[in-house]
C-alpha cells in the first residue's frame, strides 16, 4: 500500500465541490467535497444515511444536486445525462445485487463491454476465474442465482468495463469471506493498472485495508479524510474513529 | 385444394403469425411490458400496403416491402415516444395501457377508413403458381415462408448473439442500471419499437397479399402471438415462433372440418389448462422475481 | 410525535362533494336536452360497470380487458332471460351471477400466477364470448324493466332514478367493501405478492374476490343496459366498451369510487357535447387514456387528493402492544426439519437437510455463495416447497402450507433484498400483518364499527413493532423511499408483527453500520430471551458469533456442520468450504 499521497503533483480525475442534494425534500448531502486520483482506491466510510450512496449516484447522474460540481477531468459533468457519463468512462455497481434478471449471467457480463468480441471473450473468461461459481452457471438466467451469485455477477460486470473511475457501492454486502478477500485483491491490481476506484463500504476494516485513502462522511458532509494507514480502527467495532484522523475536517 | 397446396398454404398462414410473434416478443423483451397495439399495428401495414397498391397499381408487391418496413419502422418510433414507458415510476400494466388505447384508436380509425369487410392486398410477385412435384403452389404462400424462414433465426440471433440484443434486452429489464452502462434507454426504446413495428408491417403486407385483411383482425392476431408467447414460456424468440406455427397449422386443420372459431376456443381452453399447471410456459420464463 | 398516514375514508370531502358536483351537472344537462334523460340513465350504468372494473384495475393494479365481456354477458342473459317474461328479480341476479360465475371458473385459478397473464386471459376472454355473441347475432325486443307481470318501470325518468339507485347502492358497496381485507390490503397484492404471502394475505384468493366483483358489477350494468336500449348485439360485448370503461377509470381516478362516477360523467358530457359518432368514440376514449396516464396519473381524484387533502391531515396512532399469540406450545423443539430436498432442474439446492430449534434458540448459518442457505428458507416458508421431507411448527406438519399460511401460523421471515408494498406506508406495511391476524374478512361489511376499531387497533400494533426496530419516525414514508438498511429494519418488524414463534432472517445485518448491527443483535437476543427461536443466515462471521446459539454451515445443499460456534468455525471442512483456503462452494450440477 502506498504512504505517499499518490498523484498529488497531478490533477484529479473526479473532484466534487459543495454538493448538495435533497431526496425527497429531505436532505441527502450538506456539503460533500472529494477527489479522486487515477489509479487511487479510495473508501468512502460512514453511518447509514451518511450520504454515501446518494453521493455516488449525484456523481453518476442519477440524482440532481441542488448546488455543487461535479468535474471529471477538469470538466464539469452537469447537464450531461448519465449514459453519456457511462460512455466517458465512469461505471458504477448500485447497492444490493442489481443484475439484469432474464440475461444469463454471460450476457450481463459482456452487456457492460464494448470492446470487440474476442476483448469480451478475453475478460468474461477472466472474471469467471475470480468468481468460478459462476463458471458452471455460465448460460443460467441472473435471477436463478443465489443473491451471493447475483453480487458476484454484479461486481463482475463492474469489472467488465475497464473504467477510468469506478465507483462500487457496499460491493461487501452478501459475499461469503473468501470471495470477498479474492474481490478486494482483484480491486488492487484493477487501480494499479490506473482505474481510480471509490469504494462505498459498511465494512470498514475490509474498505481500508486495500484504501490508499478514505472520507468519513456523516449527515450529508464529509466530517474527516486522510490516507488509510492513518485511520485507527477499533477493531471491536469494526469503524474509523473520525477523531484521530490524520487531517481534521476542512 | 390440392393437399400440397393445402398444407404450403397452411405454412404460409403460419408463416405470418410466426412473424406477427416475432414483432410481439421483440418489443416484449425491449421494453418489459405487452405492447397491446400490437395487433392493429399488423393490420395498419397491410392497410398501408393497400392504399400504395390503388395509388401506383402497376407496381409489383413486392416493391412495397422495403417502404412499408421503413414508414412502419418511423410509425413504430413515434408510438414509442407518444407512449409512457421512459419514467421509472411506470409499470409494466401503465405502459400495456397506454399501447392497449393506441391499438384501440389505430383499430377505430381504419375502420372508418376501410369498413370491417376483409379485403385483399397487392399481390406480392404476381398471383402466379409455381410447380412442385406435380402440384400447382401458390407463389405469394412461398413468399411467406421465405421471409419467416429468414426472419426467426436473424431476430434471434439478433436479440441473443448480438450486443445491440443484449443492450436491448437489458434497457427493457432494468432501465436505470442499462444507463448506468451507458445504455440510452430511450433511443433503445425507439429501436425496438421500431423493429417491432416494421416487422408488424411486413406481416401485414404478406397477410394482405395471401389473404385477407380487416381492422377486426387486430385483436386476434393479438392474441395469437400473446398466447403463442405464453405457451412457449416469456420472451423466448424461437419457442414462440414454433408455437405460433403450430396455432396456424391446428387451425388450418380444424377449419377443413369445423368453424374456425372452434380453433381458437380449444387454443384458448390449451392455454388455461397449461397456465393452471405449468405457469412458467413449456419452456420457462426468461425471468421472474426471486425472494 | 406527529406522522401522516394517507387513508382513503378518512376524508369524506373528498368521497362526497366531486361526485355531487358531477351529478349535479348530469341534472343540469339532462333538464336542458332532448335526450338528457337517456344521457343520464346510460351514466349512472356505466357508473356501475367502472366501480366494478375499479376493484381489479384501480385495486389490484391488474389490467383485465375482460369488462366489457362482462357487460355484454349480462345484457344477453337478461334478454335471454327477459324474452322468456321472466321478472326483474330473477333475471337481475342472474344477469350478475353468470359473469361472476365465469369470472371465477375461467380467470380465477389462472390469476393465482403472474400479472403479465392478466391482460391475454381477459383478452382472451373476451374475444371467445364476442365469437359466441357474433354467432347469436343481435337480439330485439328485450323487454324493460319488470317487477311483477303487469308492473313495470317505463323507460324515461322513473328508470333513469331506478339506475342511479342501483347505481348509489353499488358505490356504498364498493365504499364498505374498504373496511375488509380486500379494500385495505389489496394494494400489497398489487405492489408485491411476495410481501403479501409474508404478512399472511392470500394473494390468489384477494385477486379472484376482486375479478368476481369486478365481473358481477360489469354483468348488473350490462342487464341494465339491455333494459334501457331493448336490444343486445355483439358490439355489447366488443373493444369500444372496454375503451370506454378505460378511459372514464383513469380520467376519473382509478382507486377512488367517487372518481370512477366522476370519470363517468365527465366523459360522457363530453362525448355527447362534441356530438361524437359511436364510430369514433373508441379514438377519442383512447387519447382521454394517454392523457391521463401522462398528466393526471391519479385522475382527476388524484389531482383533487394533492391540492386538497395534504397529508398532514392524520395523525398517526399511539404505539399498542401486540397480545401474545395464544396458541399453545408444545414439548418438544419449535422447528422440526426432517430431511428435507428441493431440486431446480439439474440442480440440488437443498440436499437432505435436517435440524432442530428450540426456543430461545439462535441458529446461524453460514456457507458459501449458491450453497442452498436462501433456497432452505425458501422452502421452510412455503415460497419453493421441500419435495421431499417434511417440516414441523410446533408439532404440527407445515411442509405444504402456502406461505401466507406459513406465516400465520406463526413462521415469519425477511428477504435478501426486502420484499414490501411500495406504494404502502411503511405503517401500513406492517398493519397488514396485523390485519391478516386479526381478521377483516367479509363480515367486516356488516359490522363496519367493528372492522374500523380493528383496523386502528392493527395500526396502532403495527406502530408498537415499528418502535421496536426505531422506524417510527418513517411510519408514515412509502416504503419505496426507504434507504435498505430502512427496508430491512420494515421487514423485521413486519416479521415481529406476526406475532411468530420462529423468524427465519436472511442476511439481516447485510448493509448495516456497526451502531445498526449493535442494535440488531441486541434485538435478536431479546426475541430469543422471550422463547421465539430464530435462524439468521448472514456472512459476518463477528456478528454471529455474538449472537448464535449454534452454528450451522451448508455447502453444495447439504448441512456440513452444525453445534457450538467455536467447534463449527474450528471444522476443517468449514474452513475449506467458507472461510478461507481459497475454496468457494456450489451447488452439484448433474
Amino acid at each position: 500500500m502506498s504512504v505517499d499521497q499518490p498523484n498529488a503533483s497531478t490533477e484529479p480525475l473526479l473532484e466534487v465541490r459543495g454538493l448538495v442534494a435533497e431526496i425527497g425534500g429531505v436532505p441527502a448531502l450538506t456539503g460533500v467535497n472529494l477527489e479522486i486520483h487515477a489509479g487511487e482506491i479510495v473508501a468512502l466510510l460512514g453511518p447509514n444515511s451518511s450520504g454515501k450512496t446518494t453521493t455516488l449516484r449525484a456523481i453518476m447522474g442519477l440524482v440532481a444536486p441542488a448546488r455543487g460540481t461535479v468535474e471529471f477531468r477538469g470538466a464539469p459533468l452537469a447537464g450531461i445525462p448519465v449514459e453519456q457519463r457511462a460512455r466517458l468512462g465512469v461505471a458504477y455497481l448500485p447497492e444490493g445485487r442489481r443484475v439484469f434478471p432474464g440475461l444469463s449471467v454471460q450476457d450481463n457480463l459482456a452487456v457492460a463491454c464494448d470492446a470487440d468480441p474476442e476483448e469480451r471473450r478475453r475478460r468474461i473468461d477472466d472474471i469467471v476465474e475470480l468468481f468460478f461459481p459462476l463458471k458452471e452457471r455460465i448460460k443460467m438466467p441472473a435471477w436463478r442465482l443465489s443473491g451471493g451469485l447475483q453480487q458476484m455477477t454484479a461486481i463482475g460486470r463492474a469489472l467488465m468495463s475497464d473504467p477510468l473511475v469506478m465507483m462500487l457501492d457496499e460491493p461487501s454486502v452478501g459475499l461469503a469471506p473468501a470471495v470477498l478477500r479474492d474481490v478486494l485483491g482483484r480491486l488492487r491490481k484493477v487501480a494499479e493498472r490506473g482505474t481510480a476506484i471509490l469504494l462505498a463500504e459498511q465494512n470498514a476494516a475490509a474498505a481500508l485495508a486495500i484504501a490508499d485513502r478514505a472520507y468519513v462522511l456523516d449527515r450529508g458532509a464529509v466530517i474527516a479524510e486522510g490516507l488509510a494507514a492513518d485511520f485507527l480502527i477499533d477493531s471491536a467495532r469494526q469503524t474509523p474513529s473520525p477523531t484521530l484522523t490524520a487531517s481534521p475536517i476542512r | 385444394m390440392e393437399p400440397l397446396q393445402l398444407i404450403v398454404d397452411a405454412f404460409a398462414l403460419g408463416g405470418v403469425y410466426v412473424l406477427v410473434a416475432l414483432g410481439f416478443v421483440l418489443v416484449l423483451n425491449g421494453i418489459g411490458a405487452v405492447n397491446l397495439a400490437h395487433g392493429d399495428l399488423v393490420t395498419l401495414g397491410g392497410f398501408i400496403a393497400i392504399a400504395a397498391a390503388s395509388w401506383v397499381p402497376m407496381w409489383p408487391g413486392i416493391v412495397f416491402l422495403p417502404i412499408i418496413a421503413l414508414v412502419m419502422a418511423v410509425v413504430g418510433a413515434l408510438l414509442a415516444a407518444i407512449t409512457p414507458m421512459r419514467r421509472r415510476s411506470d409499470t409494466p400494466e401503465e405502459m400495456s395501457l397506454a399501447t392497449f388505447a393506441v391499438g384501440v384508436m389505430l383499430a377505430a380509425a381504419l375502420t372508418g377508413l376501410y369498413g370491417t369487410t376483409p379485403i385483399s392486398g397487392p399481390p406480392l410477385v404476381g398471383n402466379g403458381q409455381i410447380g412442385l412435384f406435380g402440384a400447382a403452389i401458390s407463389r405469394q404462400s412461398v413468399v411467406i415462408i421465405l421471409t419467416a424462414v429468414i426472419l426467426v433465426p436473424a431476430v434471434h440471433l439478433l436479440l441473443n448473439h448480438t450486443q445491440f440484443g443484449r443492450r436491448l434486452r437489458a434497457a427493457g429489464q432494468d432501465p436505470e442500471l442499462a444507463r448506468a452502462l451507458g445504455i440510452d434507454t430511450r433511443r433503445m426504446a425507439a429501436a425496438t419499437f421500431a423493429l417491432g413495428t416494421m416487422l408488424a408491417g411486413i406481416a401485414g403486407l404478406l397477410l394482405a397479399d395471401r389473404f385477407t385483411i380487416s381492422p377486426t383482425f387486430g385483436l386476434d392476431l393479438l392474441v395469437k402471438s400473446y398466447v403463442a408467447v405464453a405457451i412457449a414460456g416469456w420472451g423466448q424468440v424461437g419457442a414462440a415462433a414454433g408455437v405460433a406455427l403450430a396455432i396456424a397449422l391446428f387451425e388450418t386443420a380444424v377449419s377443413t372440418v369445423a368453424a374456425p372459431a372452434i380453433a381458437d376456443a380449444v387454443v384458448y381452453v390449451v392455454l388455461l389448462v397449461l397456465l393452471a399447471f405449468q405457469p412458467q410456459g413449456m419452456f420457462g420464463p426468461a425471468a421472474q422475481r426471486r425472494a | 410525535m406527529v406522522n401522516a398516514v394517507r387513508s382513503a375514508p378518512e376524508r369524506p370531502f373528498l368521497v362526497a362533494v366531486p361526485p355531487a358536483v358531477a351529478v349535479a351537472a348530469l341534472l343540469f344537462y339532462t333538464a336542458s336536452n332532448a335526450h338528457g334523460v337517456r344521457l343520464a340513465t346510460l351514466a349512472g350504468i356505466y357508473a356501475l360497470l367502472v366501480i366494478g372494473y375499479q376493484f381489479v384495475f384501480g385495486r389490484l393494479g391488474a389490467l383485465s380487458l375482460a369488462q366489457g365481456a362482462f357487460f355484454g354477458l349480462g345484457a344477453f342473459v337478461t334478454a335471454r332471460l327477459g324474452l322468456a317474461d321472466l321478472p326483474f328479480l330473477i333475471t337481475f341476479p342472474a344477469a350478475i351471477a353468470l359473469p361472476a360465475l365465469v369470472a371465477a371458473l375461467v380467470v380465477g385459478p389462472v390469476l393465482r400466477l403472474q400479472s403479465y397473464y392478466v391482460p391475454l386471459v381477459t383478452l382472451g376472454l373476451a374475444q371467445m364470448l364476442f365469437i359466441a355473441a357474433l354467432s347469436s347475432g343481435d337480439i330485439a325486443g328485450v323487454p324493460t324493466i319488470m317487477f311483477l307481470p303487469g308492473l313495470e318501470l317505463p323507460r324515461g325518468p322513473a328508470f333513469a332514478i331506478f339506475v342511479w339507485v342501483l347505481a348509489i347502492v353499488g358505490a356504498l358497496i364498493a365504499w364498505s367493501l374498504s373496511a375488509t381485507h380486500f379494500g385495505r390490503f389489496a394494494e400489497v397484492v398489487r405492489d408485491n405478492p411476495v410481501a403479501a404471502g409474508a404478512v399472511g394475505l392470500d394473494a390468489g384468493r384477494m385477486r379472484l374476490q376482486g375479478f368476481v366483483l369486478s365481473a358481477a358489477y360489469g354483468g348488473g350494468a350490462g342487464a341494465l343496459h339491455a333494459h334501457l336500449t331493448g336490444v343486445v348485439s355483439p358490439a355489447d360485448f366488443s373493444l369500444p366498451v372496454m375503451i370506454m370503461c378505460l378511459a372514464m377509470a383513469t380520467v376519473g381516478g382509478r382507486r377512488h369510487v367517487t372518481g370512477g362516477i366522476v370519470g363517468v360523467v365527465l366523459l360522457n358530457l363530453a362525448v355527447e357535447a362534441a356530438g361524437l359518432s359511436p364510430l369514433y368514440q373508441p379514438i377519442f376514449y383512447g387519447l382521454m387514456v394517454l392523457i391521463a396516464l401522462y398528466w393526471l396519473p391519479d385522475g382527476v381524484l388524484g389531482l383533487l387528493e394533492r391540492r386538497f387533502a395534504p397529508l398532514s391531515v392524520v395523525v398517526s396512532p399511539a404505539p399498542q402492544a401486540i397480545p401474545a399469540r395464544k396458541a399453545a406450545r408444545i414439548a418438544g423443539p419449535l422447528l422440526a426439519v426432517r430431511g428435507i430436498t428441493r431440486r431446480f432442474g439439474g440442480v440440488i439446492a437443498v440436499d437432505n437437510v435436517s435440524l432442530a430449534l428450540h426456543p430461545g434458540e439462535i441458529l446461524g448459518m453460514i456457507g458459501p455463495n449458491g450453497s442452498g442457505k436462501t433456497t432452505l428458507l425458501n422452502a421452510l416458508s412455503g415460497l419453493s416447497p421441500a419435495q421431499t421431507g417434511r417440516i414441523f411448527l410446533s408439532g404440527r406438519d407445515i411442509t405444504n402450507l402456502a406461505p401466507h399460511e406459513v406465516a400465520r401460523v406463526g413462521l415469519a421471515r425477511s428477504f435478501q433484498t426486502a420484499q414490501l408494498a411500495d406504494r404502502l406506508s411503511a405503517l401500513d406495511n406492517v398493519a397488514a400483518a396485523r390485519a391478516a391476524l386479526n381478521g377483516l374478512d367479509f363480515g367486516a361489511i356488516v359490522q363496519r364499527a367493528r372492522a374500523e376499531t380493528a383496523f386502528a387497533r392493527a395500526r396502532a400494533e403495527a406502530m408498537a413493532c415499528l418502535d421496536i426496530v426505531n422506524l417510527v419516525a418513517a411510519a408514515a414514508t412509502p416504503a419505496s423511499q426507504l434507504v435498505p438498511a430502512d427496508r430491512r429494519r420494515l421487514e423485521i418488524a413486519r416479521a415481529l408483527a406476526l406475532d411468530p414463534l420462529v423468524v427465519a432472517f436472511d442476511e439481516p445485518a447485510a448493509g448495516l453500520d456497526a451502531d445498526e448491527r449493535d442494535a440488531l443483535a441486541a434485538l435478536l437476543k431479546q426475541l430469543a430471551a422471550r422463547g421465539l427461536g430464530l435462524i439468521v443466515v448472514e456472512h459476518e462471521v463477528a456478528f454471529l458469533r455474538g449472537i448464535a446459539t449454534r452454528l450451522a454451515c451448508m455447502d453444495a445443499g447439504r448441512l456440513i456442520a452444525i453445534g457450538p460456534p467455536e467447534i463449527v468455525m474450528a471444522d476443517p471442512k468449514v474452513a475449506a468450504a467458507y472461510l478461507g483456503a481459497g475454496a468457494v462452494g456450489g451447488g452439484r450440477i448433474k
